[in-house]
């Protein structure tokens, strides 16, 4: 998996090389079944199929449940902690939550959207930055990495099993598509409330184009502007996916040397020089580099939505 | 007391960070809507091609679309400053 610990990935991989030892080790496949989500024939719970939809829960549908009740229940606990004391200064986790809260709030969403909206906008934009925050950084977390080593020695599970499939690593919940996707479709929606409170709703969609052209230019115009409108969710949506994906395929494939190199001279003493001088120091960097990508781009997805509601909100012509 | 204008200081040096930053904002949407846009109608155009097999005539189509929506929405950026 993507973790920052060589030695895990290397026993993980281990298993795989002495699977593939006859087959040789494929580093593309491998590398791809790690980041993709878990089948659909093969989900983690069994849930019925409602209007021809399957609800079984996959890997990153797990992640997904995982970090949204962690995120609800740590912010929960934290400020009822707060009230509970009764101090007017805060302290503790309260202070670093309300760094968080005053960040969000003055330097993405006031500079964007504006006094008069700031308070109607500053909690989507506090729920979007908290949770993309929380599943990217859950993702670079290797949890269910080292439980699954541990139960490889301690509880051996059927592979089939829940705890099987569990336990065979952790997934970044931020770098399947569909998840910001879905991310991006409240972008898309909020832009047009945003537009329709501010303007009414009449007023938001003739905003989209300036006035007072001619109209032979506004026939070259509207559909230019309607493709726009979804040109920016989609942006979103694959900066953010690709940006957790990469990462992590980037410091698969410099790991996947290791077995390469073992493959390739025949003996183990190759891999693991190769391993020792260029795989782990160079997949620690990459790691290290995977935490401000994490901060940066949960960043740039609220700035980015802050901007976009803005731009419904002030039409300058 | 020494004034917070000279020398290293961490808040002086956030803010304008901050500043910076909200400065970007826009021209980040922009950029990101040039690529995006591209991408987009580049690969609806390449999924009409498969689909229809008339390969390479939607894929250009879409391709010089996405470059005029993604140019014009940074024109629209440039406009508004």
């Amino acid at each position: 998996m993507f973790q920052p610990h060589g030695a895990e990935t290397a026993a993980h991989g281990g298993e795989h090389a002495a699977e593939a030892a006859h087959e040789g080790f494929n580093a593309g496949e491998t590398i791809i079944e790690h980041v993709s989500n878990s089948p659909i024939d093969h989900p983690l719970i069994h849930l019925p199929t409602l209007v021809g939809i399957d609800f079984s829960v996959t890997k990153h549908v797990l992640m997904l449940w995982l970090v949204a009740a962690f995120v609800f229940a740590t912010v929960t606990w934290i400020v009822r902690r707060h009230l509970a004391a009764g101090r007017p200064v805060p302290s503790g986790a309260m202070n670093g939550l309300e760094f968080v809260v005053e960040f969000v709030r003055d330097s993405i969403v006031l500079p964007n959207v504006g006094k008069k909206w700031v308070h109607a906008w500053t909690p989507l934009m506090l729920t979007f930055f908290v949770f993309i925050l929380c599943a990217n950084a859950i993702g670079l977390i290797p949890v269910f990495d080292v439980l699954g080593l541990l139960n490889h020695w301690v509880i051996h599970p059927d592979h089939e099993s829940f705890l099987g499939s569990v336990t065979h690593g952790g997934t970044t919940a931020t770098a399947n598509f569909n998840v910001t996707a879905a991310l991006a479709t409240i972008t898309f929606g909020s832009i047009i409330v945003a537009g329709t409170r501010a303007h009414g709703f009449i007023q938001h969609w003739k905003n989209l184009v300036p006035h007072g052209l001619a109209w032979p230019i506004y026939i070259l115009l509207i559909p230019i502007e309607i493709m726009g409108l979804f040109v920016k969710p989609f942006a979103l949506t694959m900066r953010l996916a690709a940006n957790m994906t990469g990462g992590h395929i980037a410091i698969l494939a410099i790991l996947s040397f290791v077995f390469l190199f073992t493959e390739m001279f025949g003996q183990a003493a190759a891999g693991i020089g190769v391993g020792l001088a260029v795989s782990v120091p160079l997949a620690v960097g990459i790691s290290a580099l995977e935490i401000i990508v994490v901060l940066v781009q949960a960043y740039v997805f609220t700035l980015l939505t802050a901007v976009f509601i803005g731009m419904a909100i002030h039409v300058h012509h | 007391m020494p004034d917070d204008e000279q020398g290293f200081s961490l808040a002086r040096s956030l803010s304008f960070l901050q500043e910076n930053l909200r400065r970007a904002g826009p021209a980040a949407a922009a950029s990101y809507a040039l690529v995006g846009a591209v991408l987009l109608l580049g690969g609806l155009g390449y999924a009409l091609d498969a689909w229809q097999g008339t390969t390479p005539w939607f894929l250009l189509a879409g391709l010089l679309l996405g470059v005029v929506v993604g140019l014009y929405e940074l024109a629209k950026v440039v406009w508004r400053s």
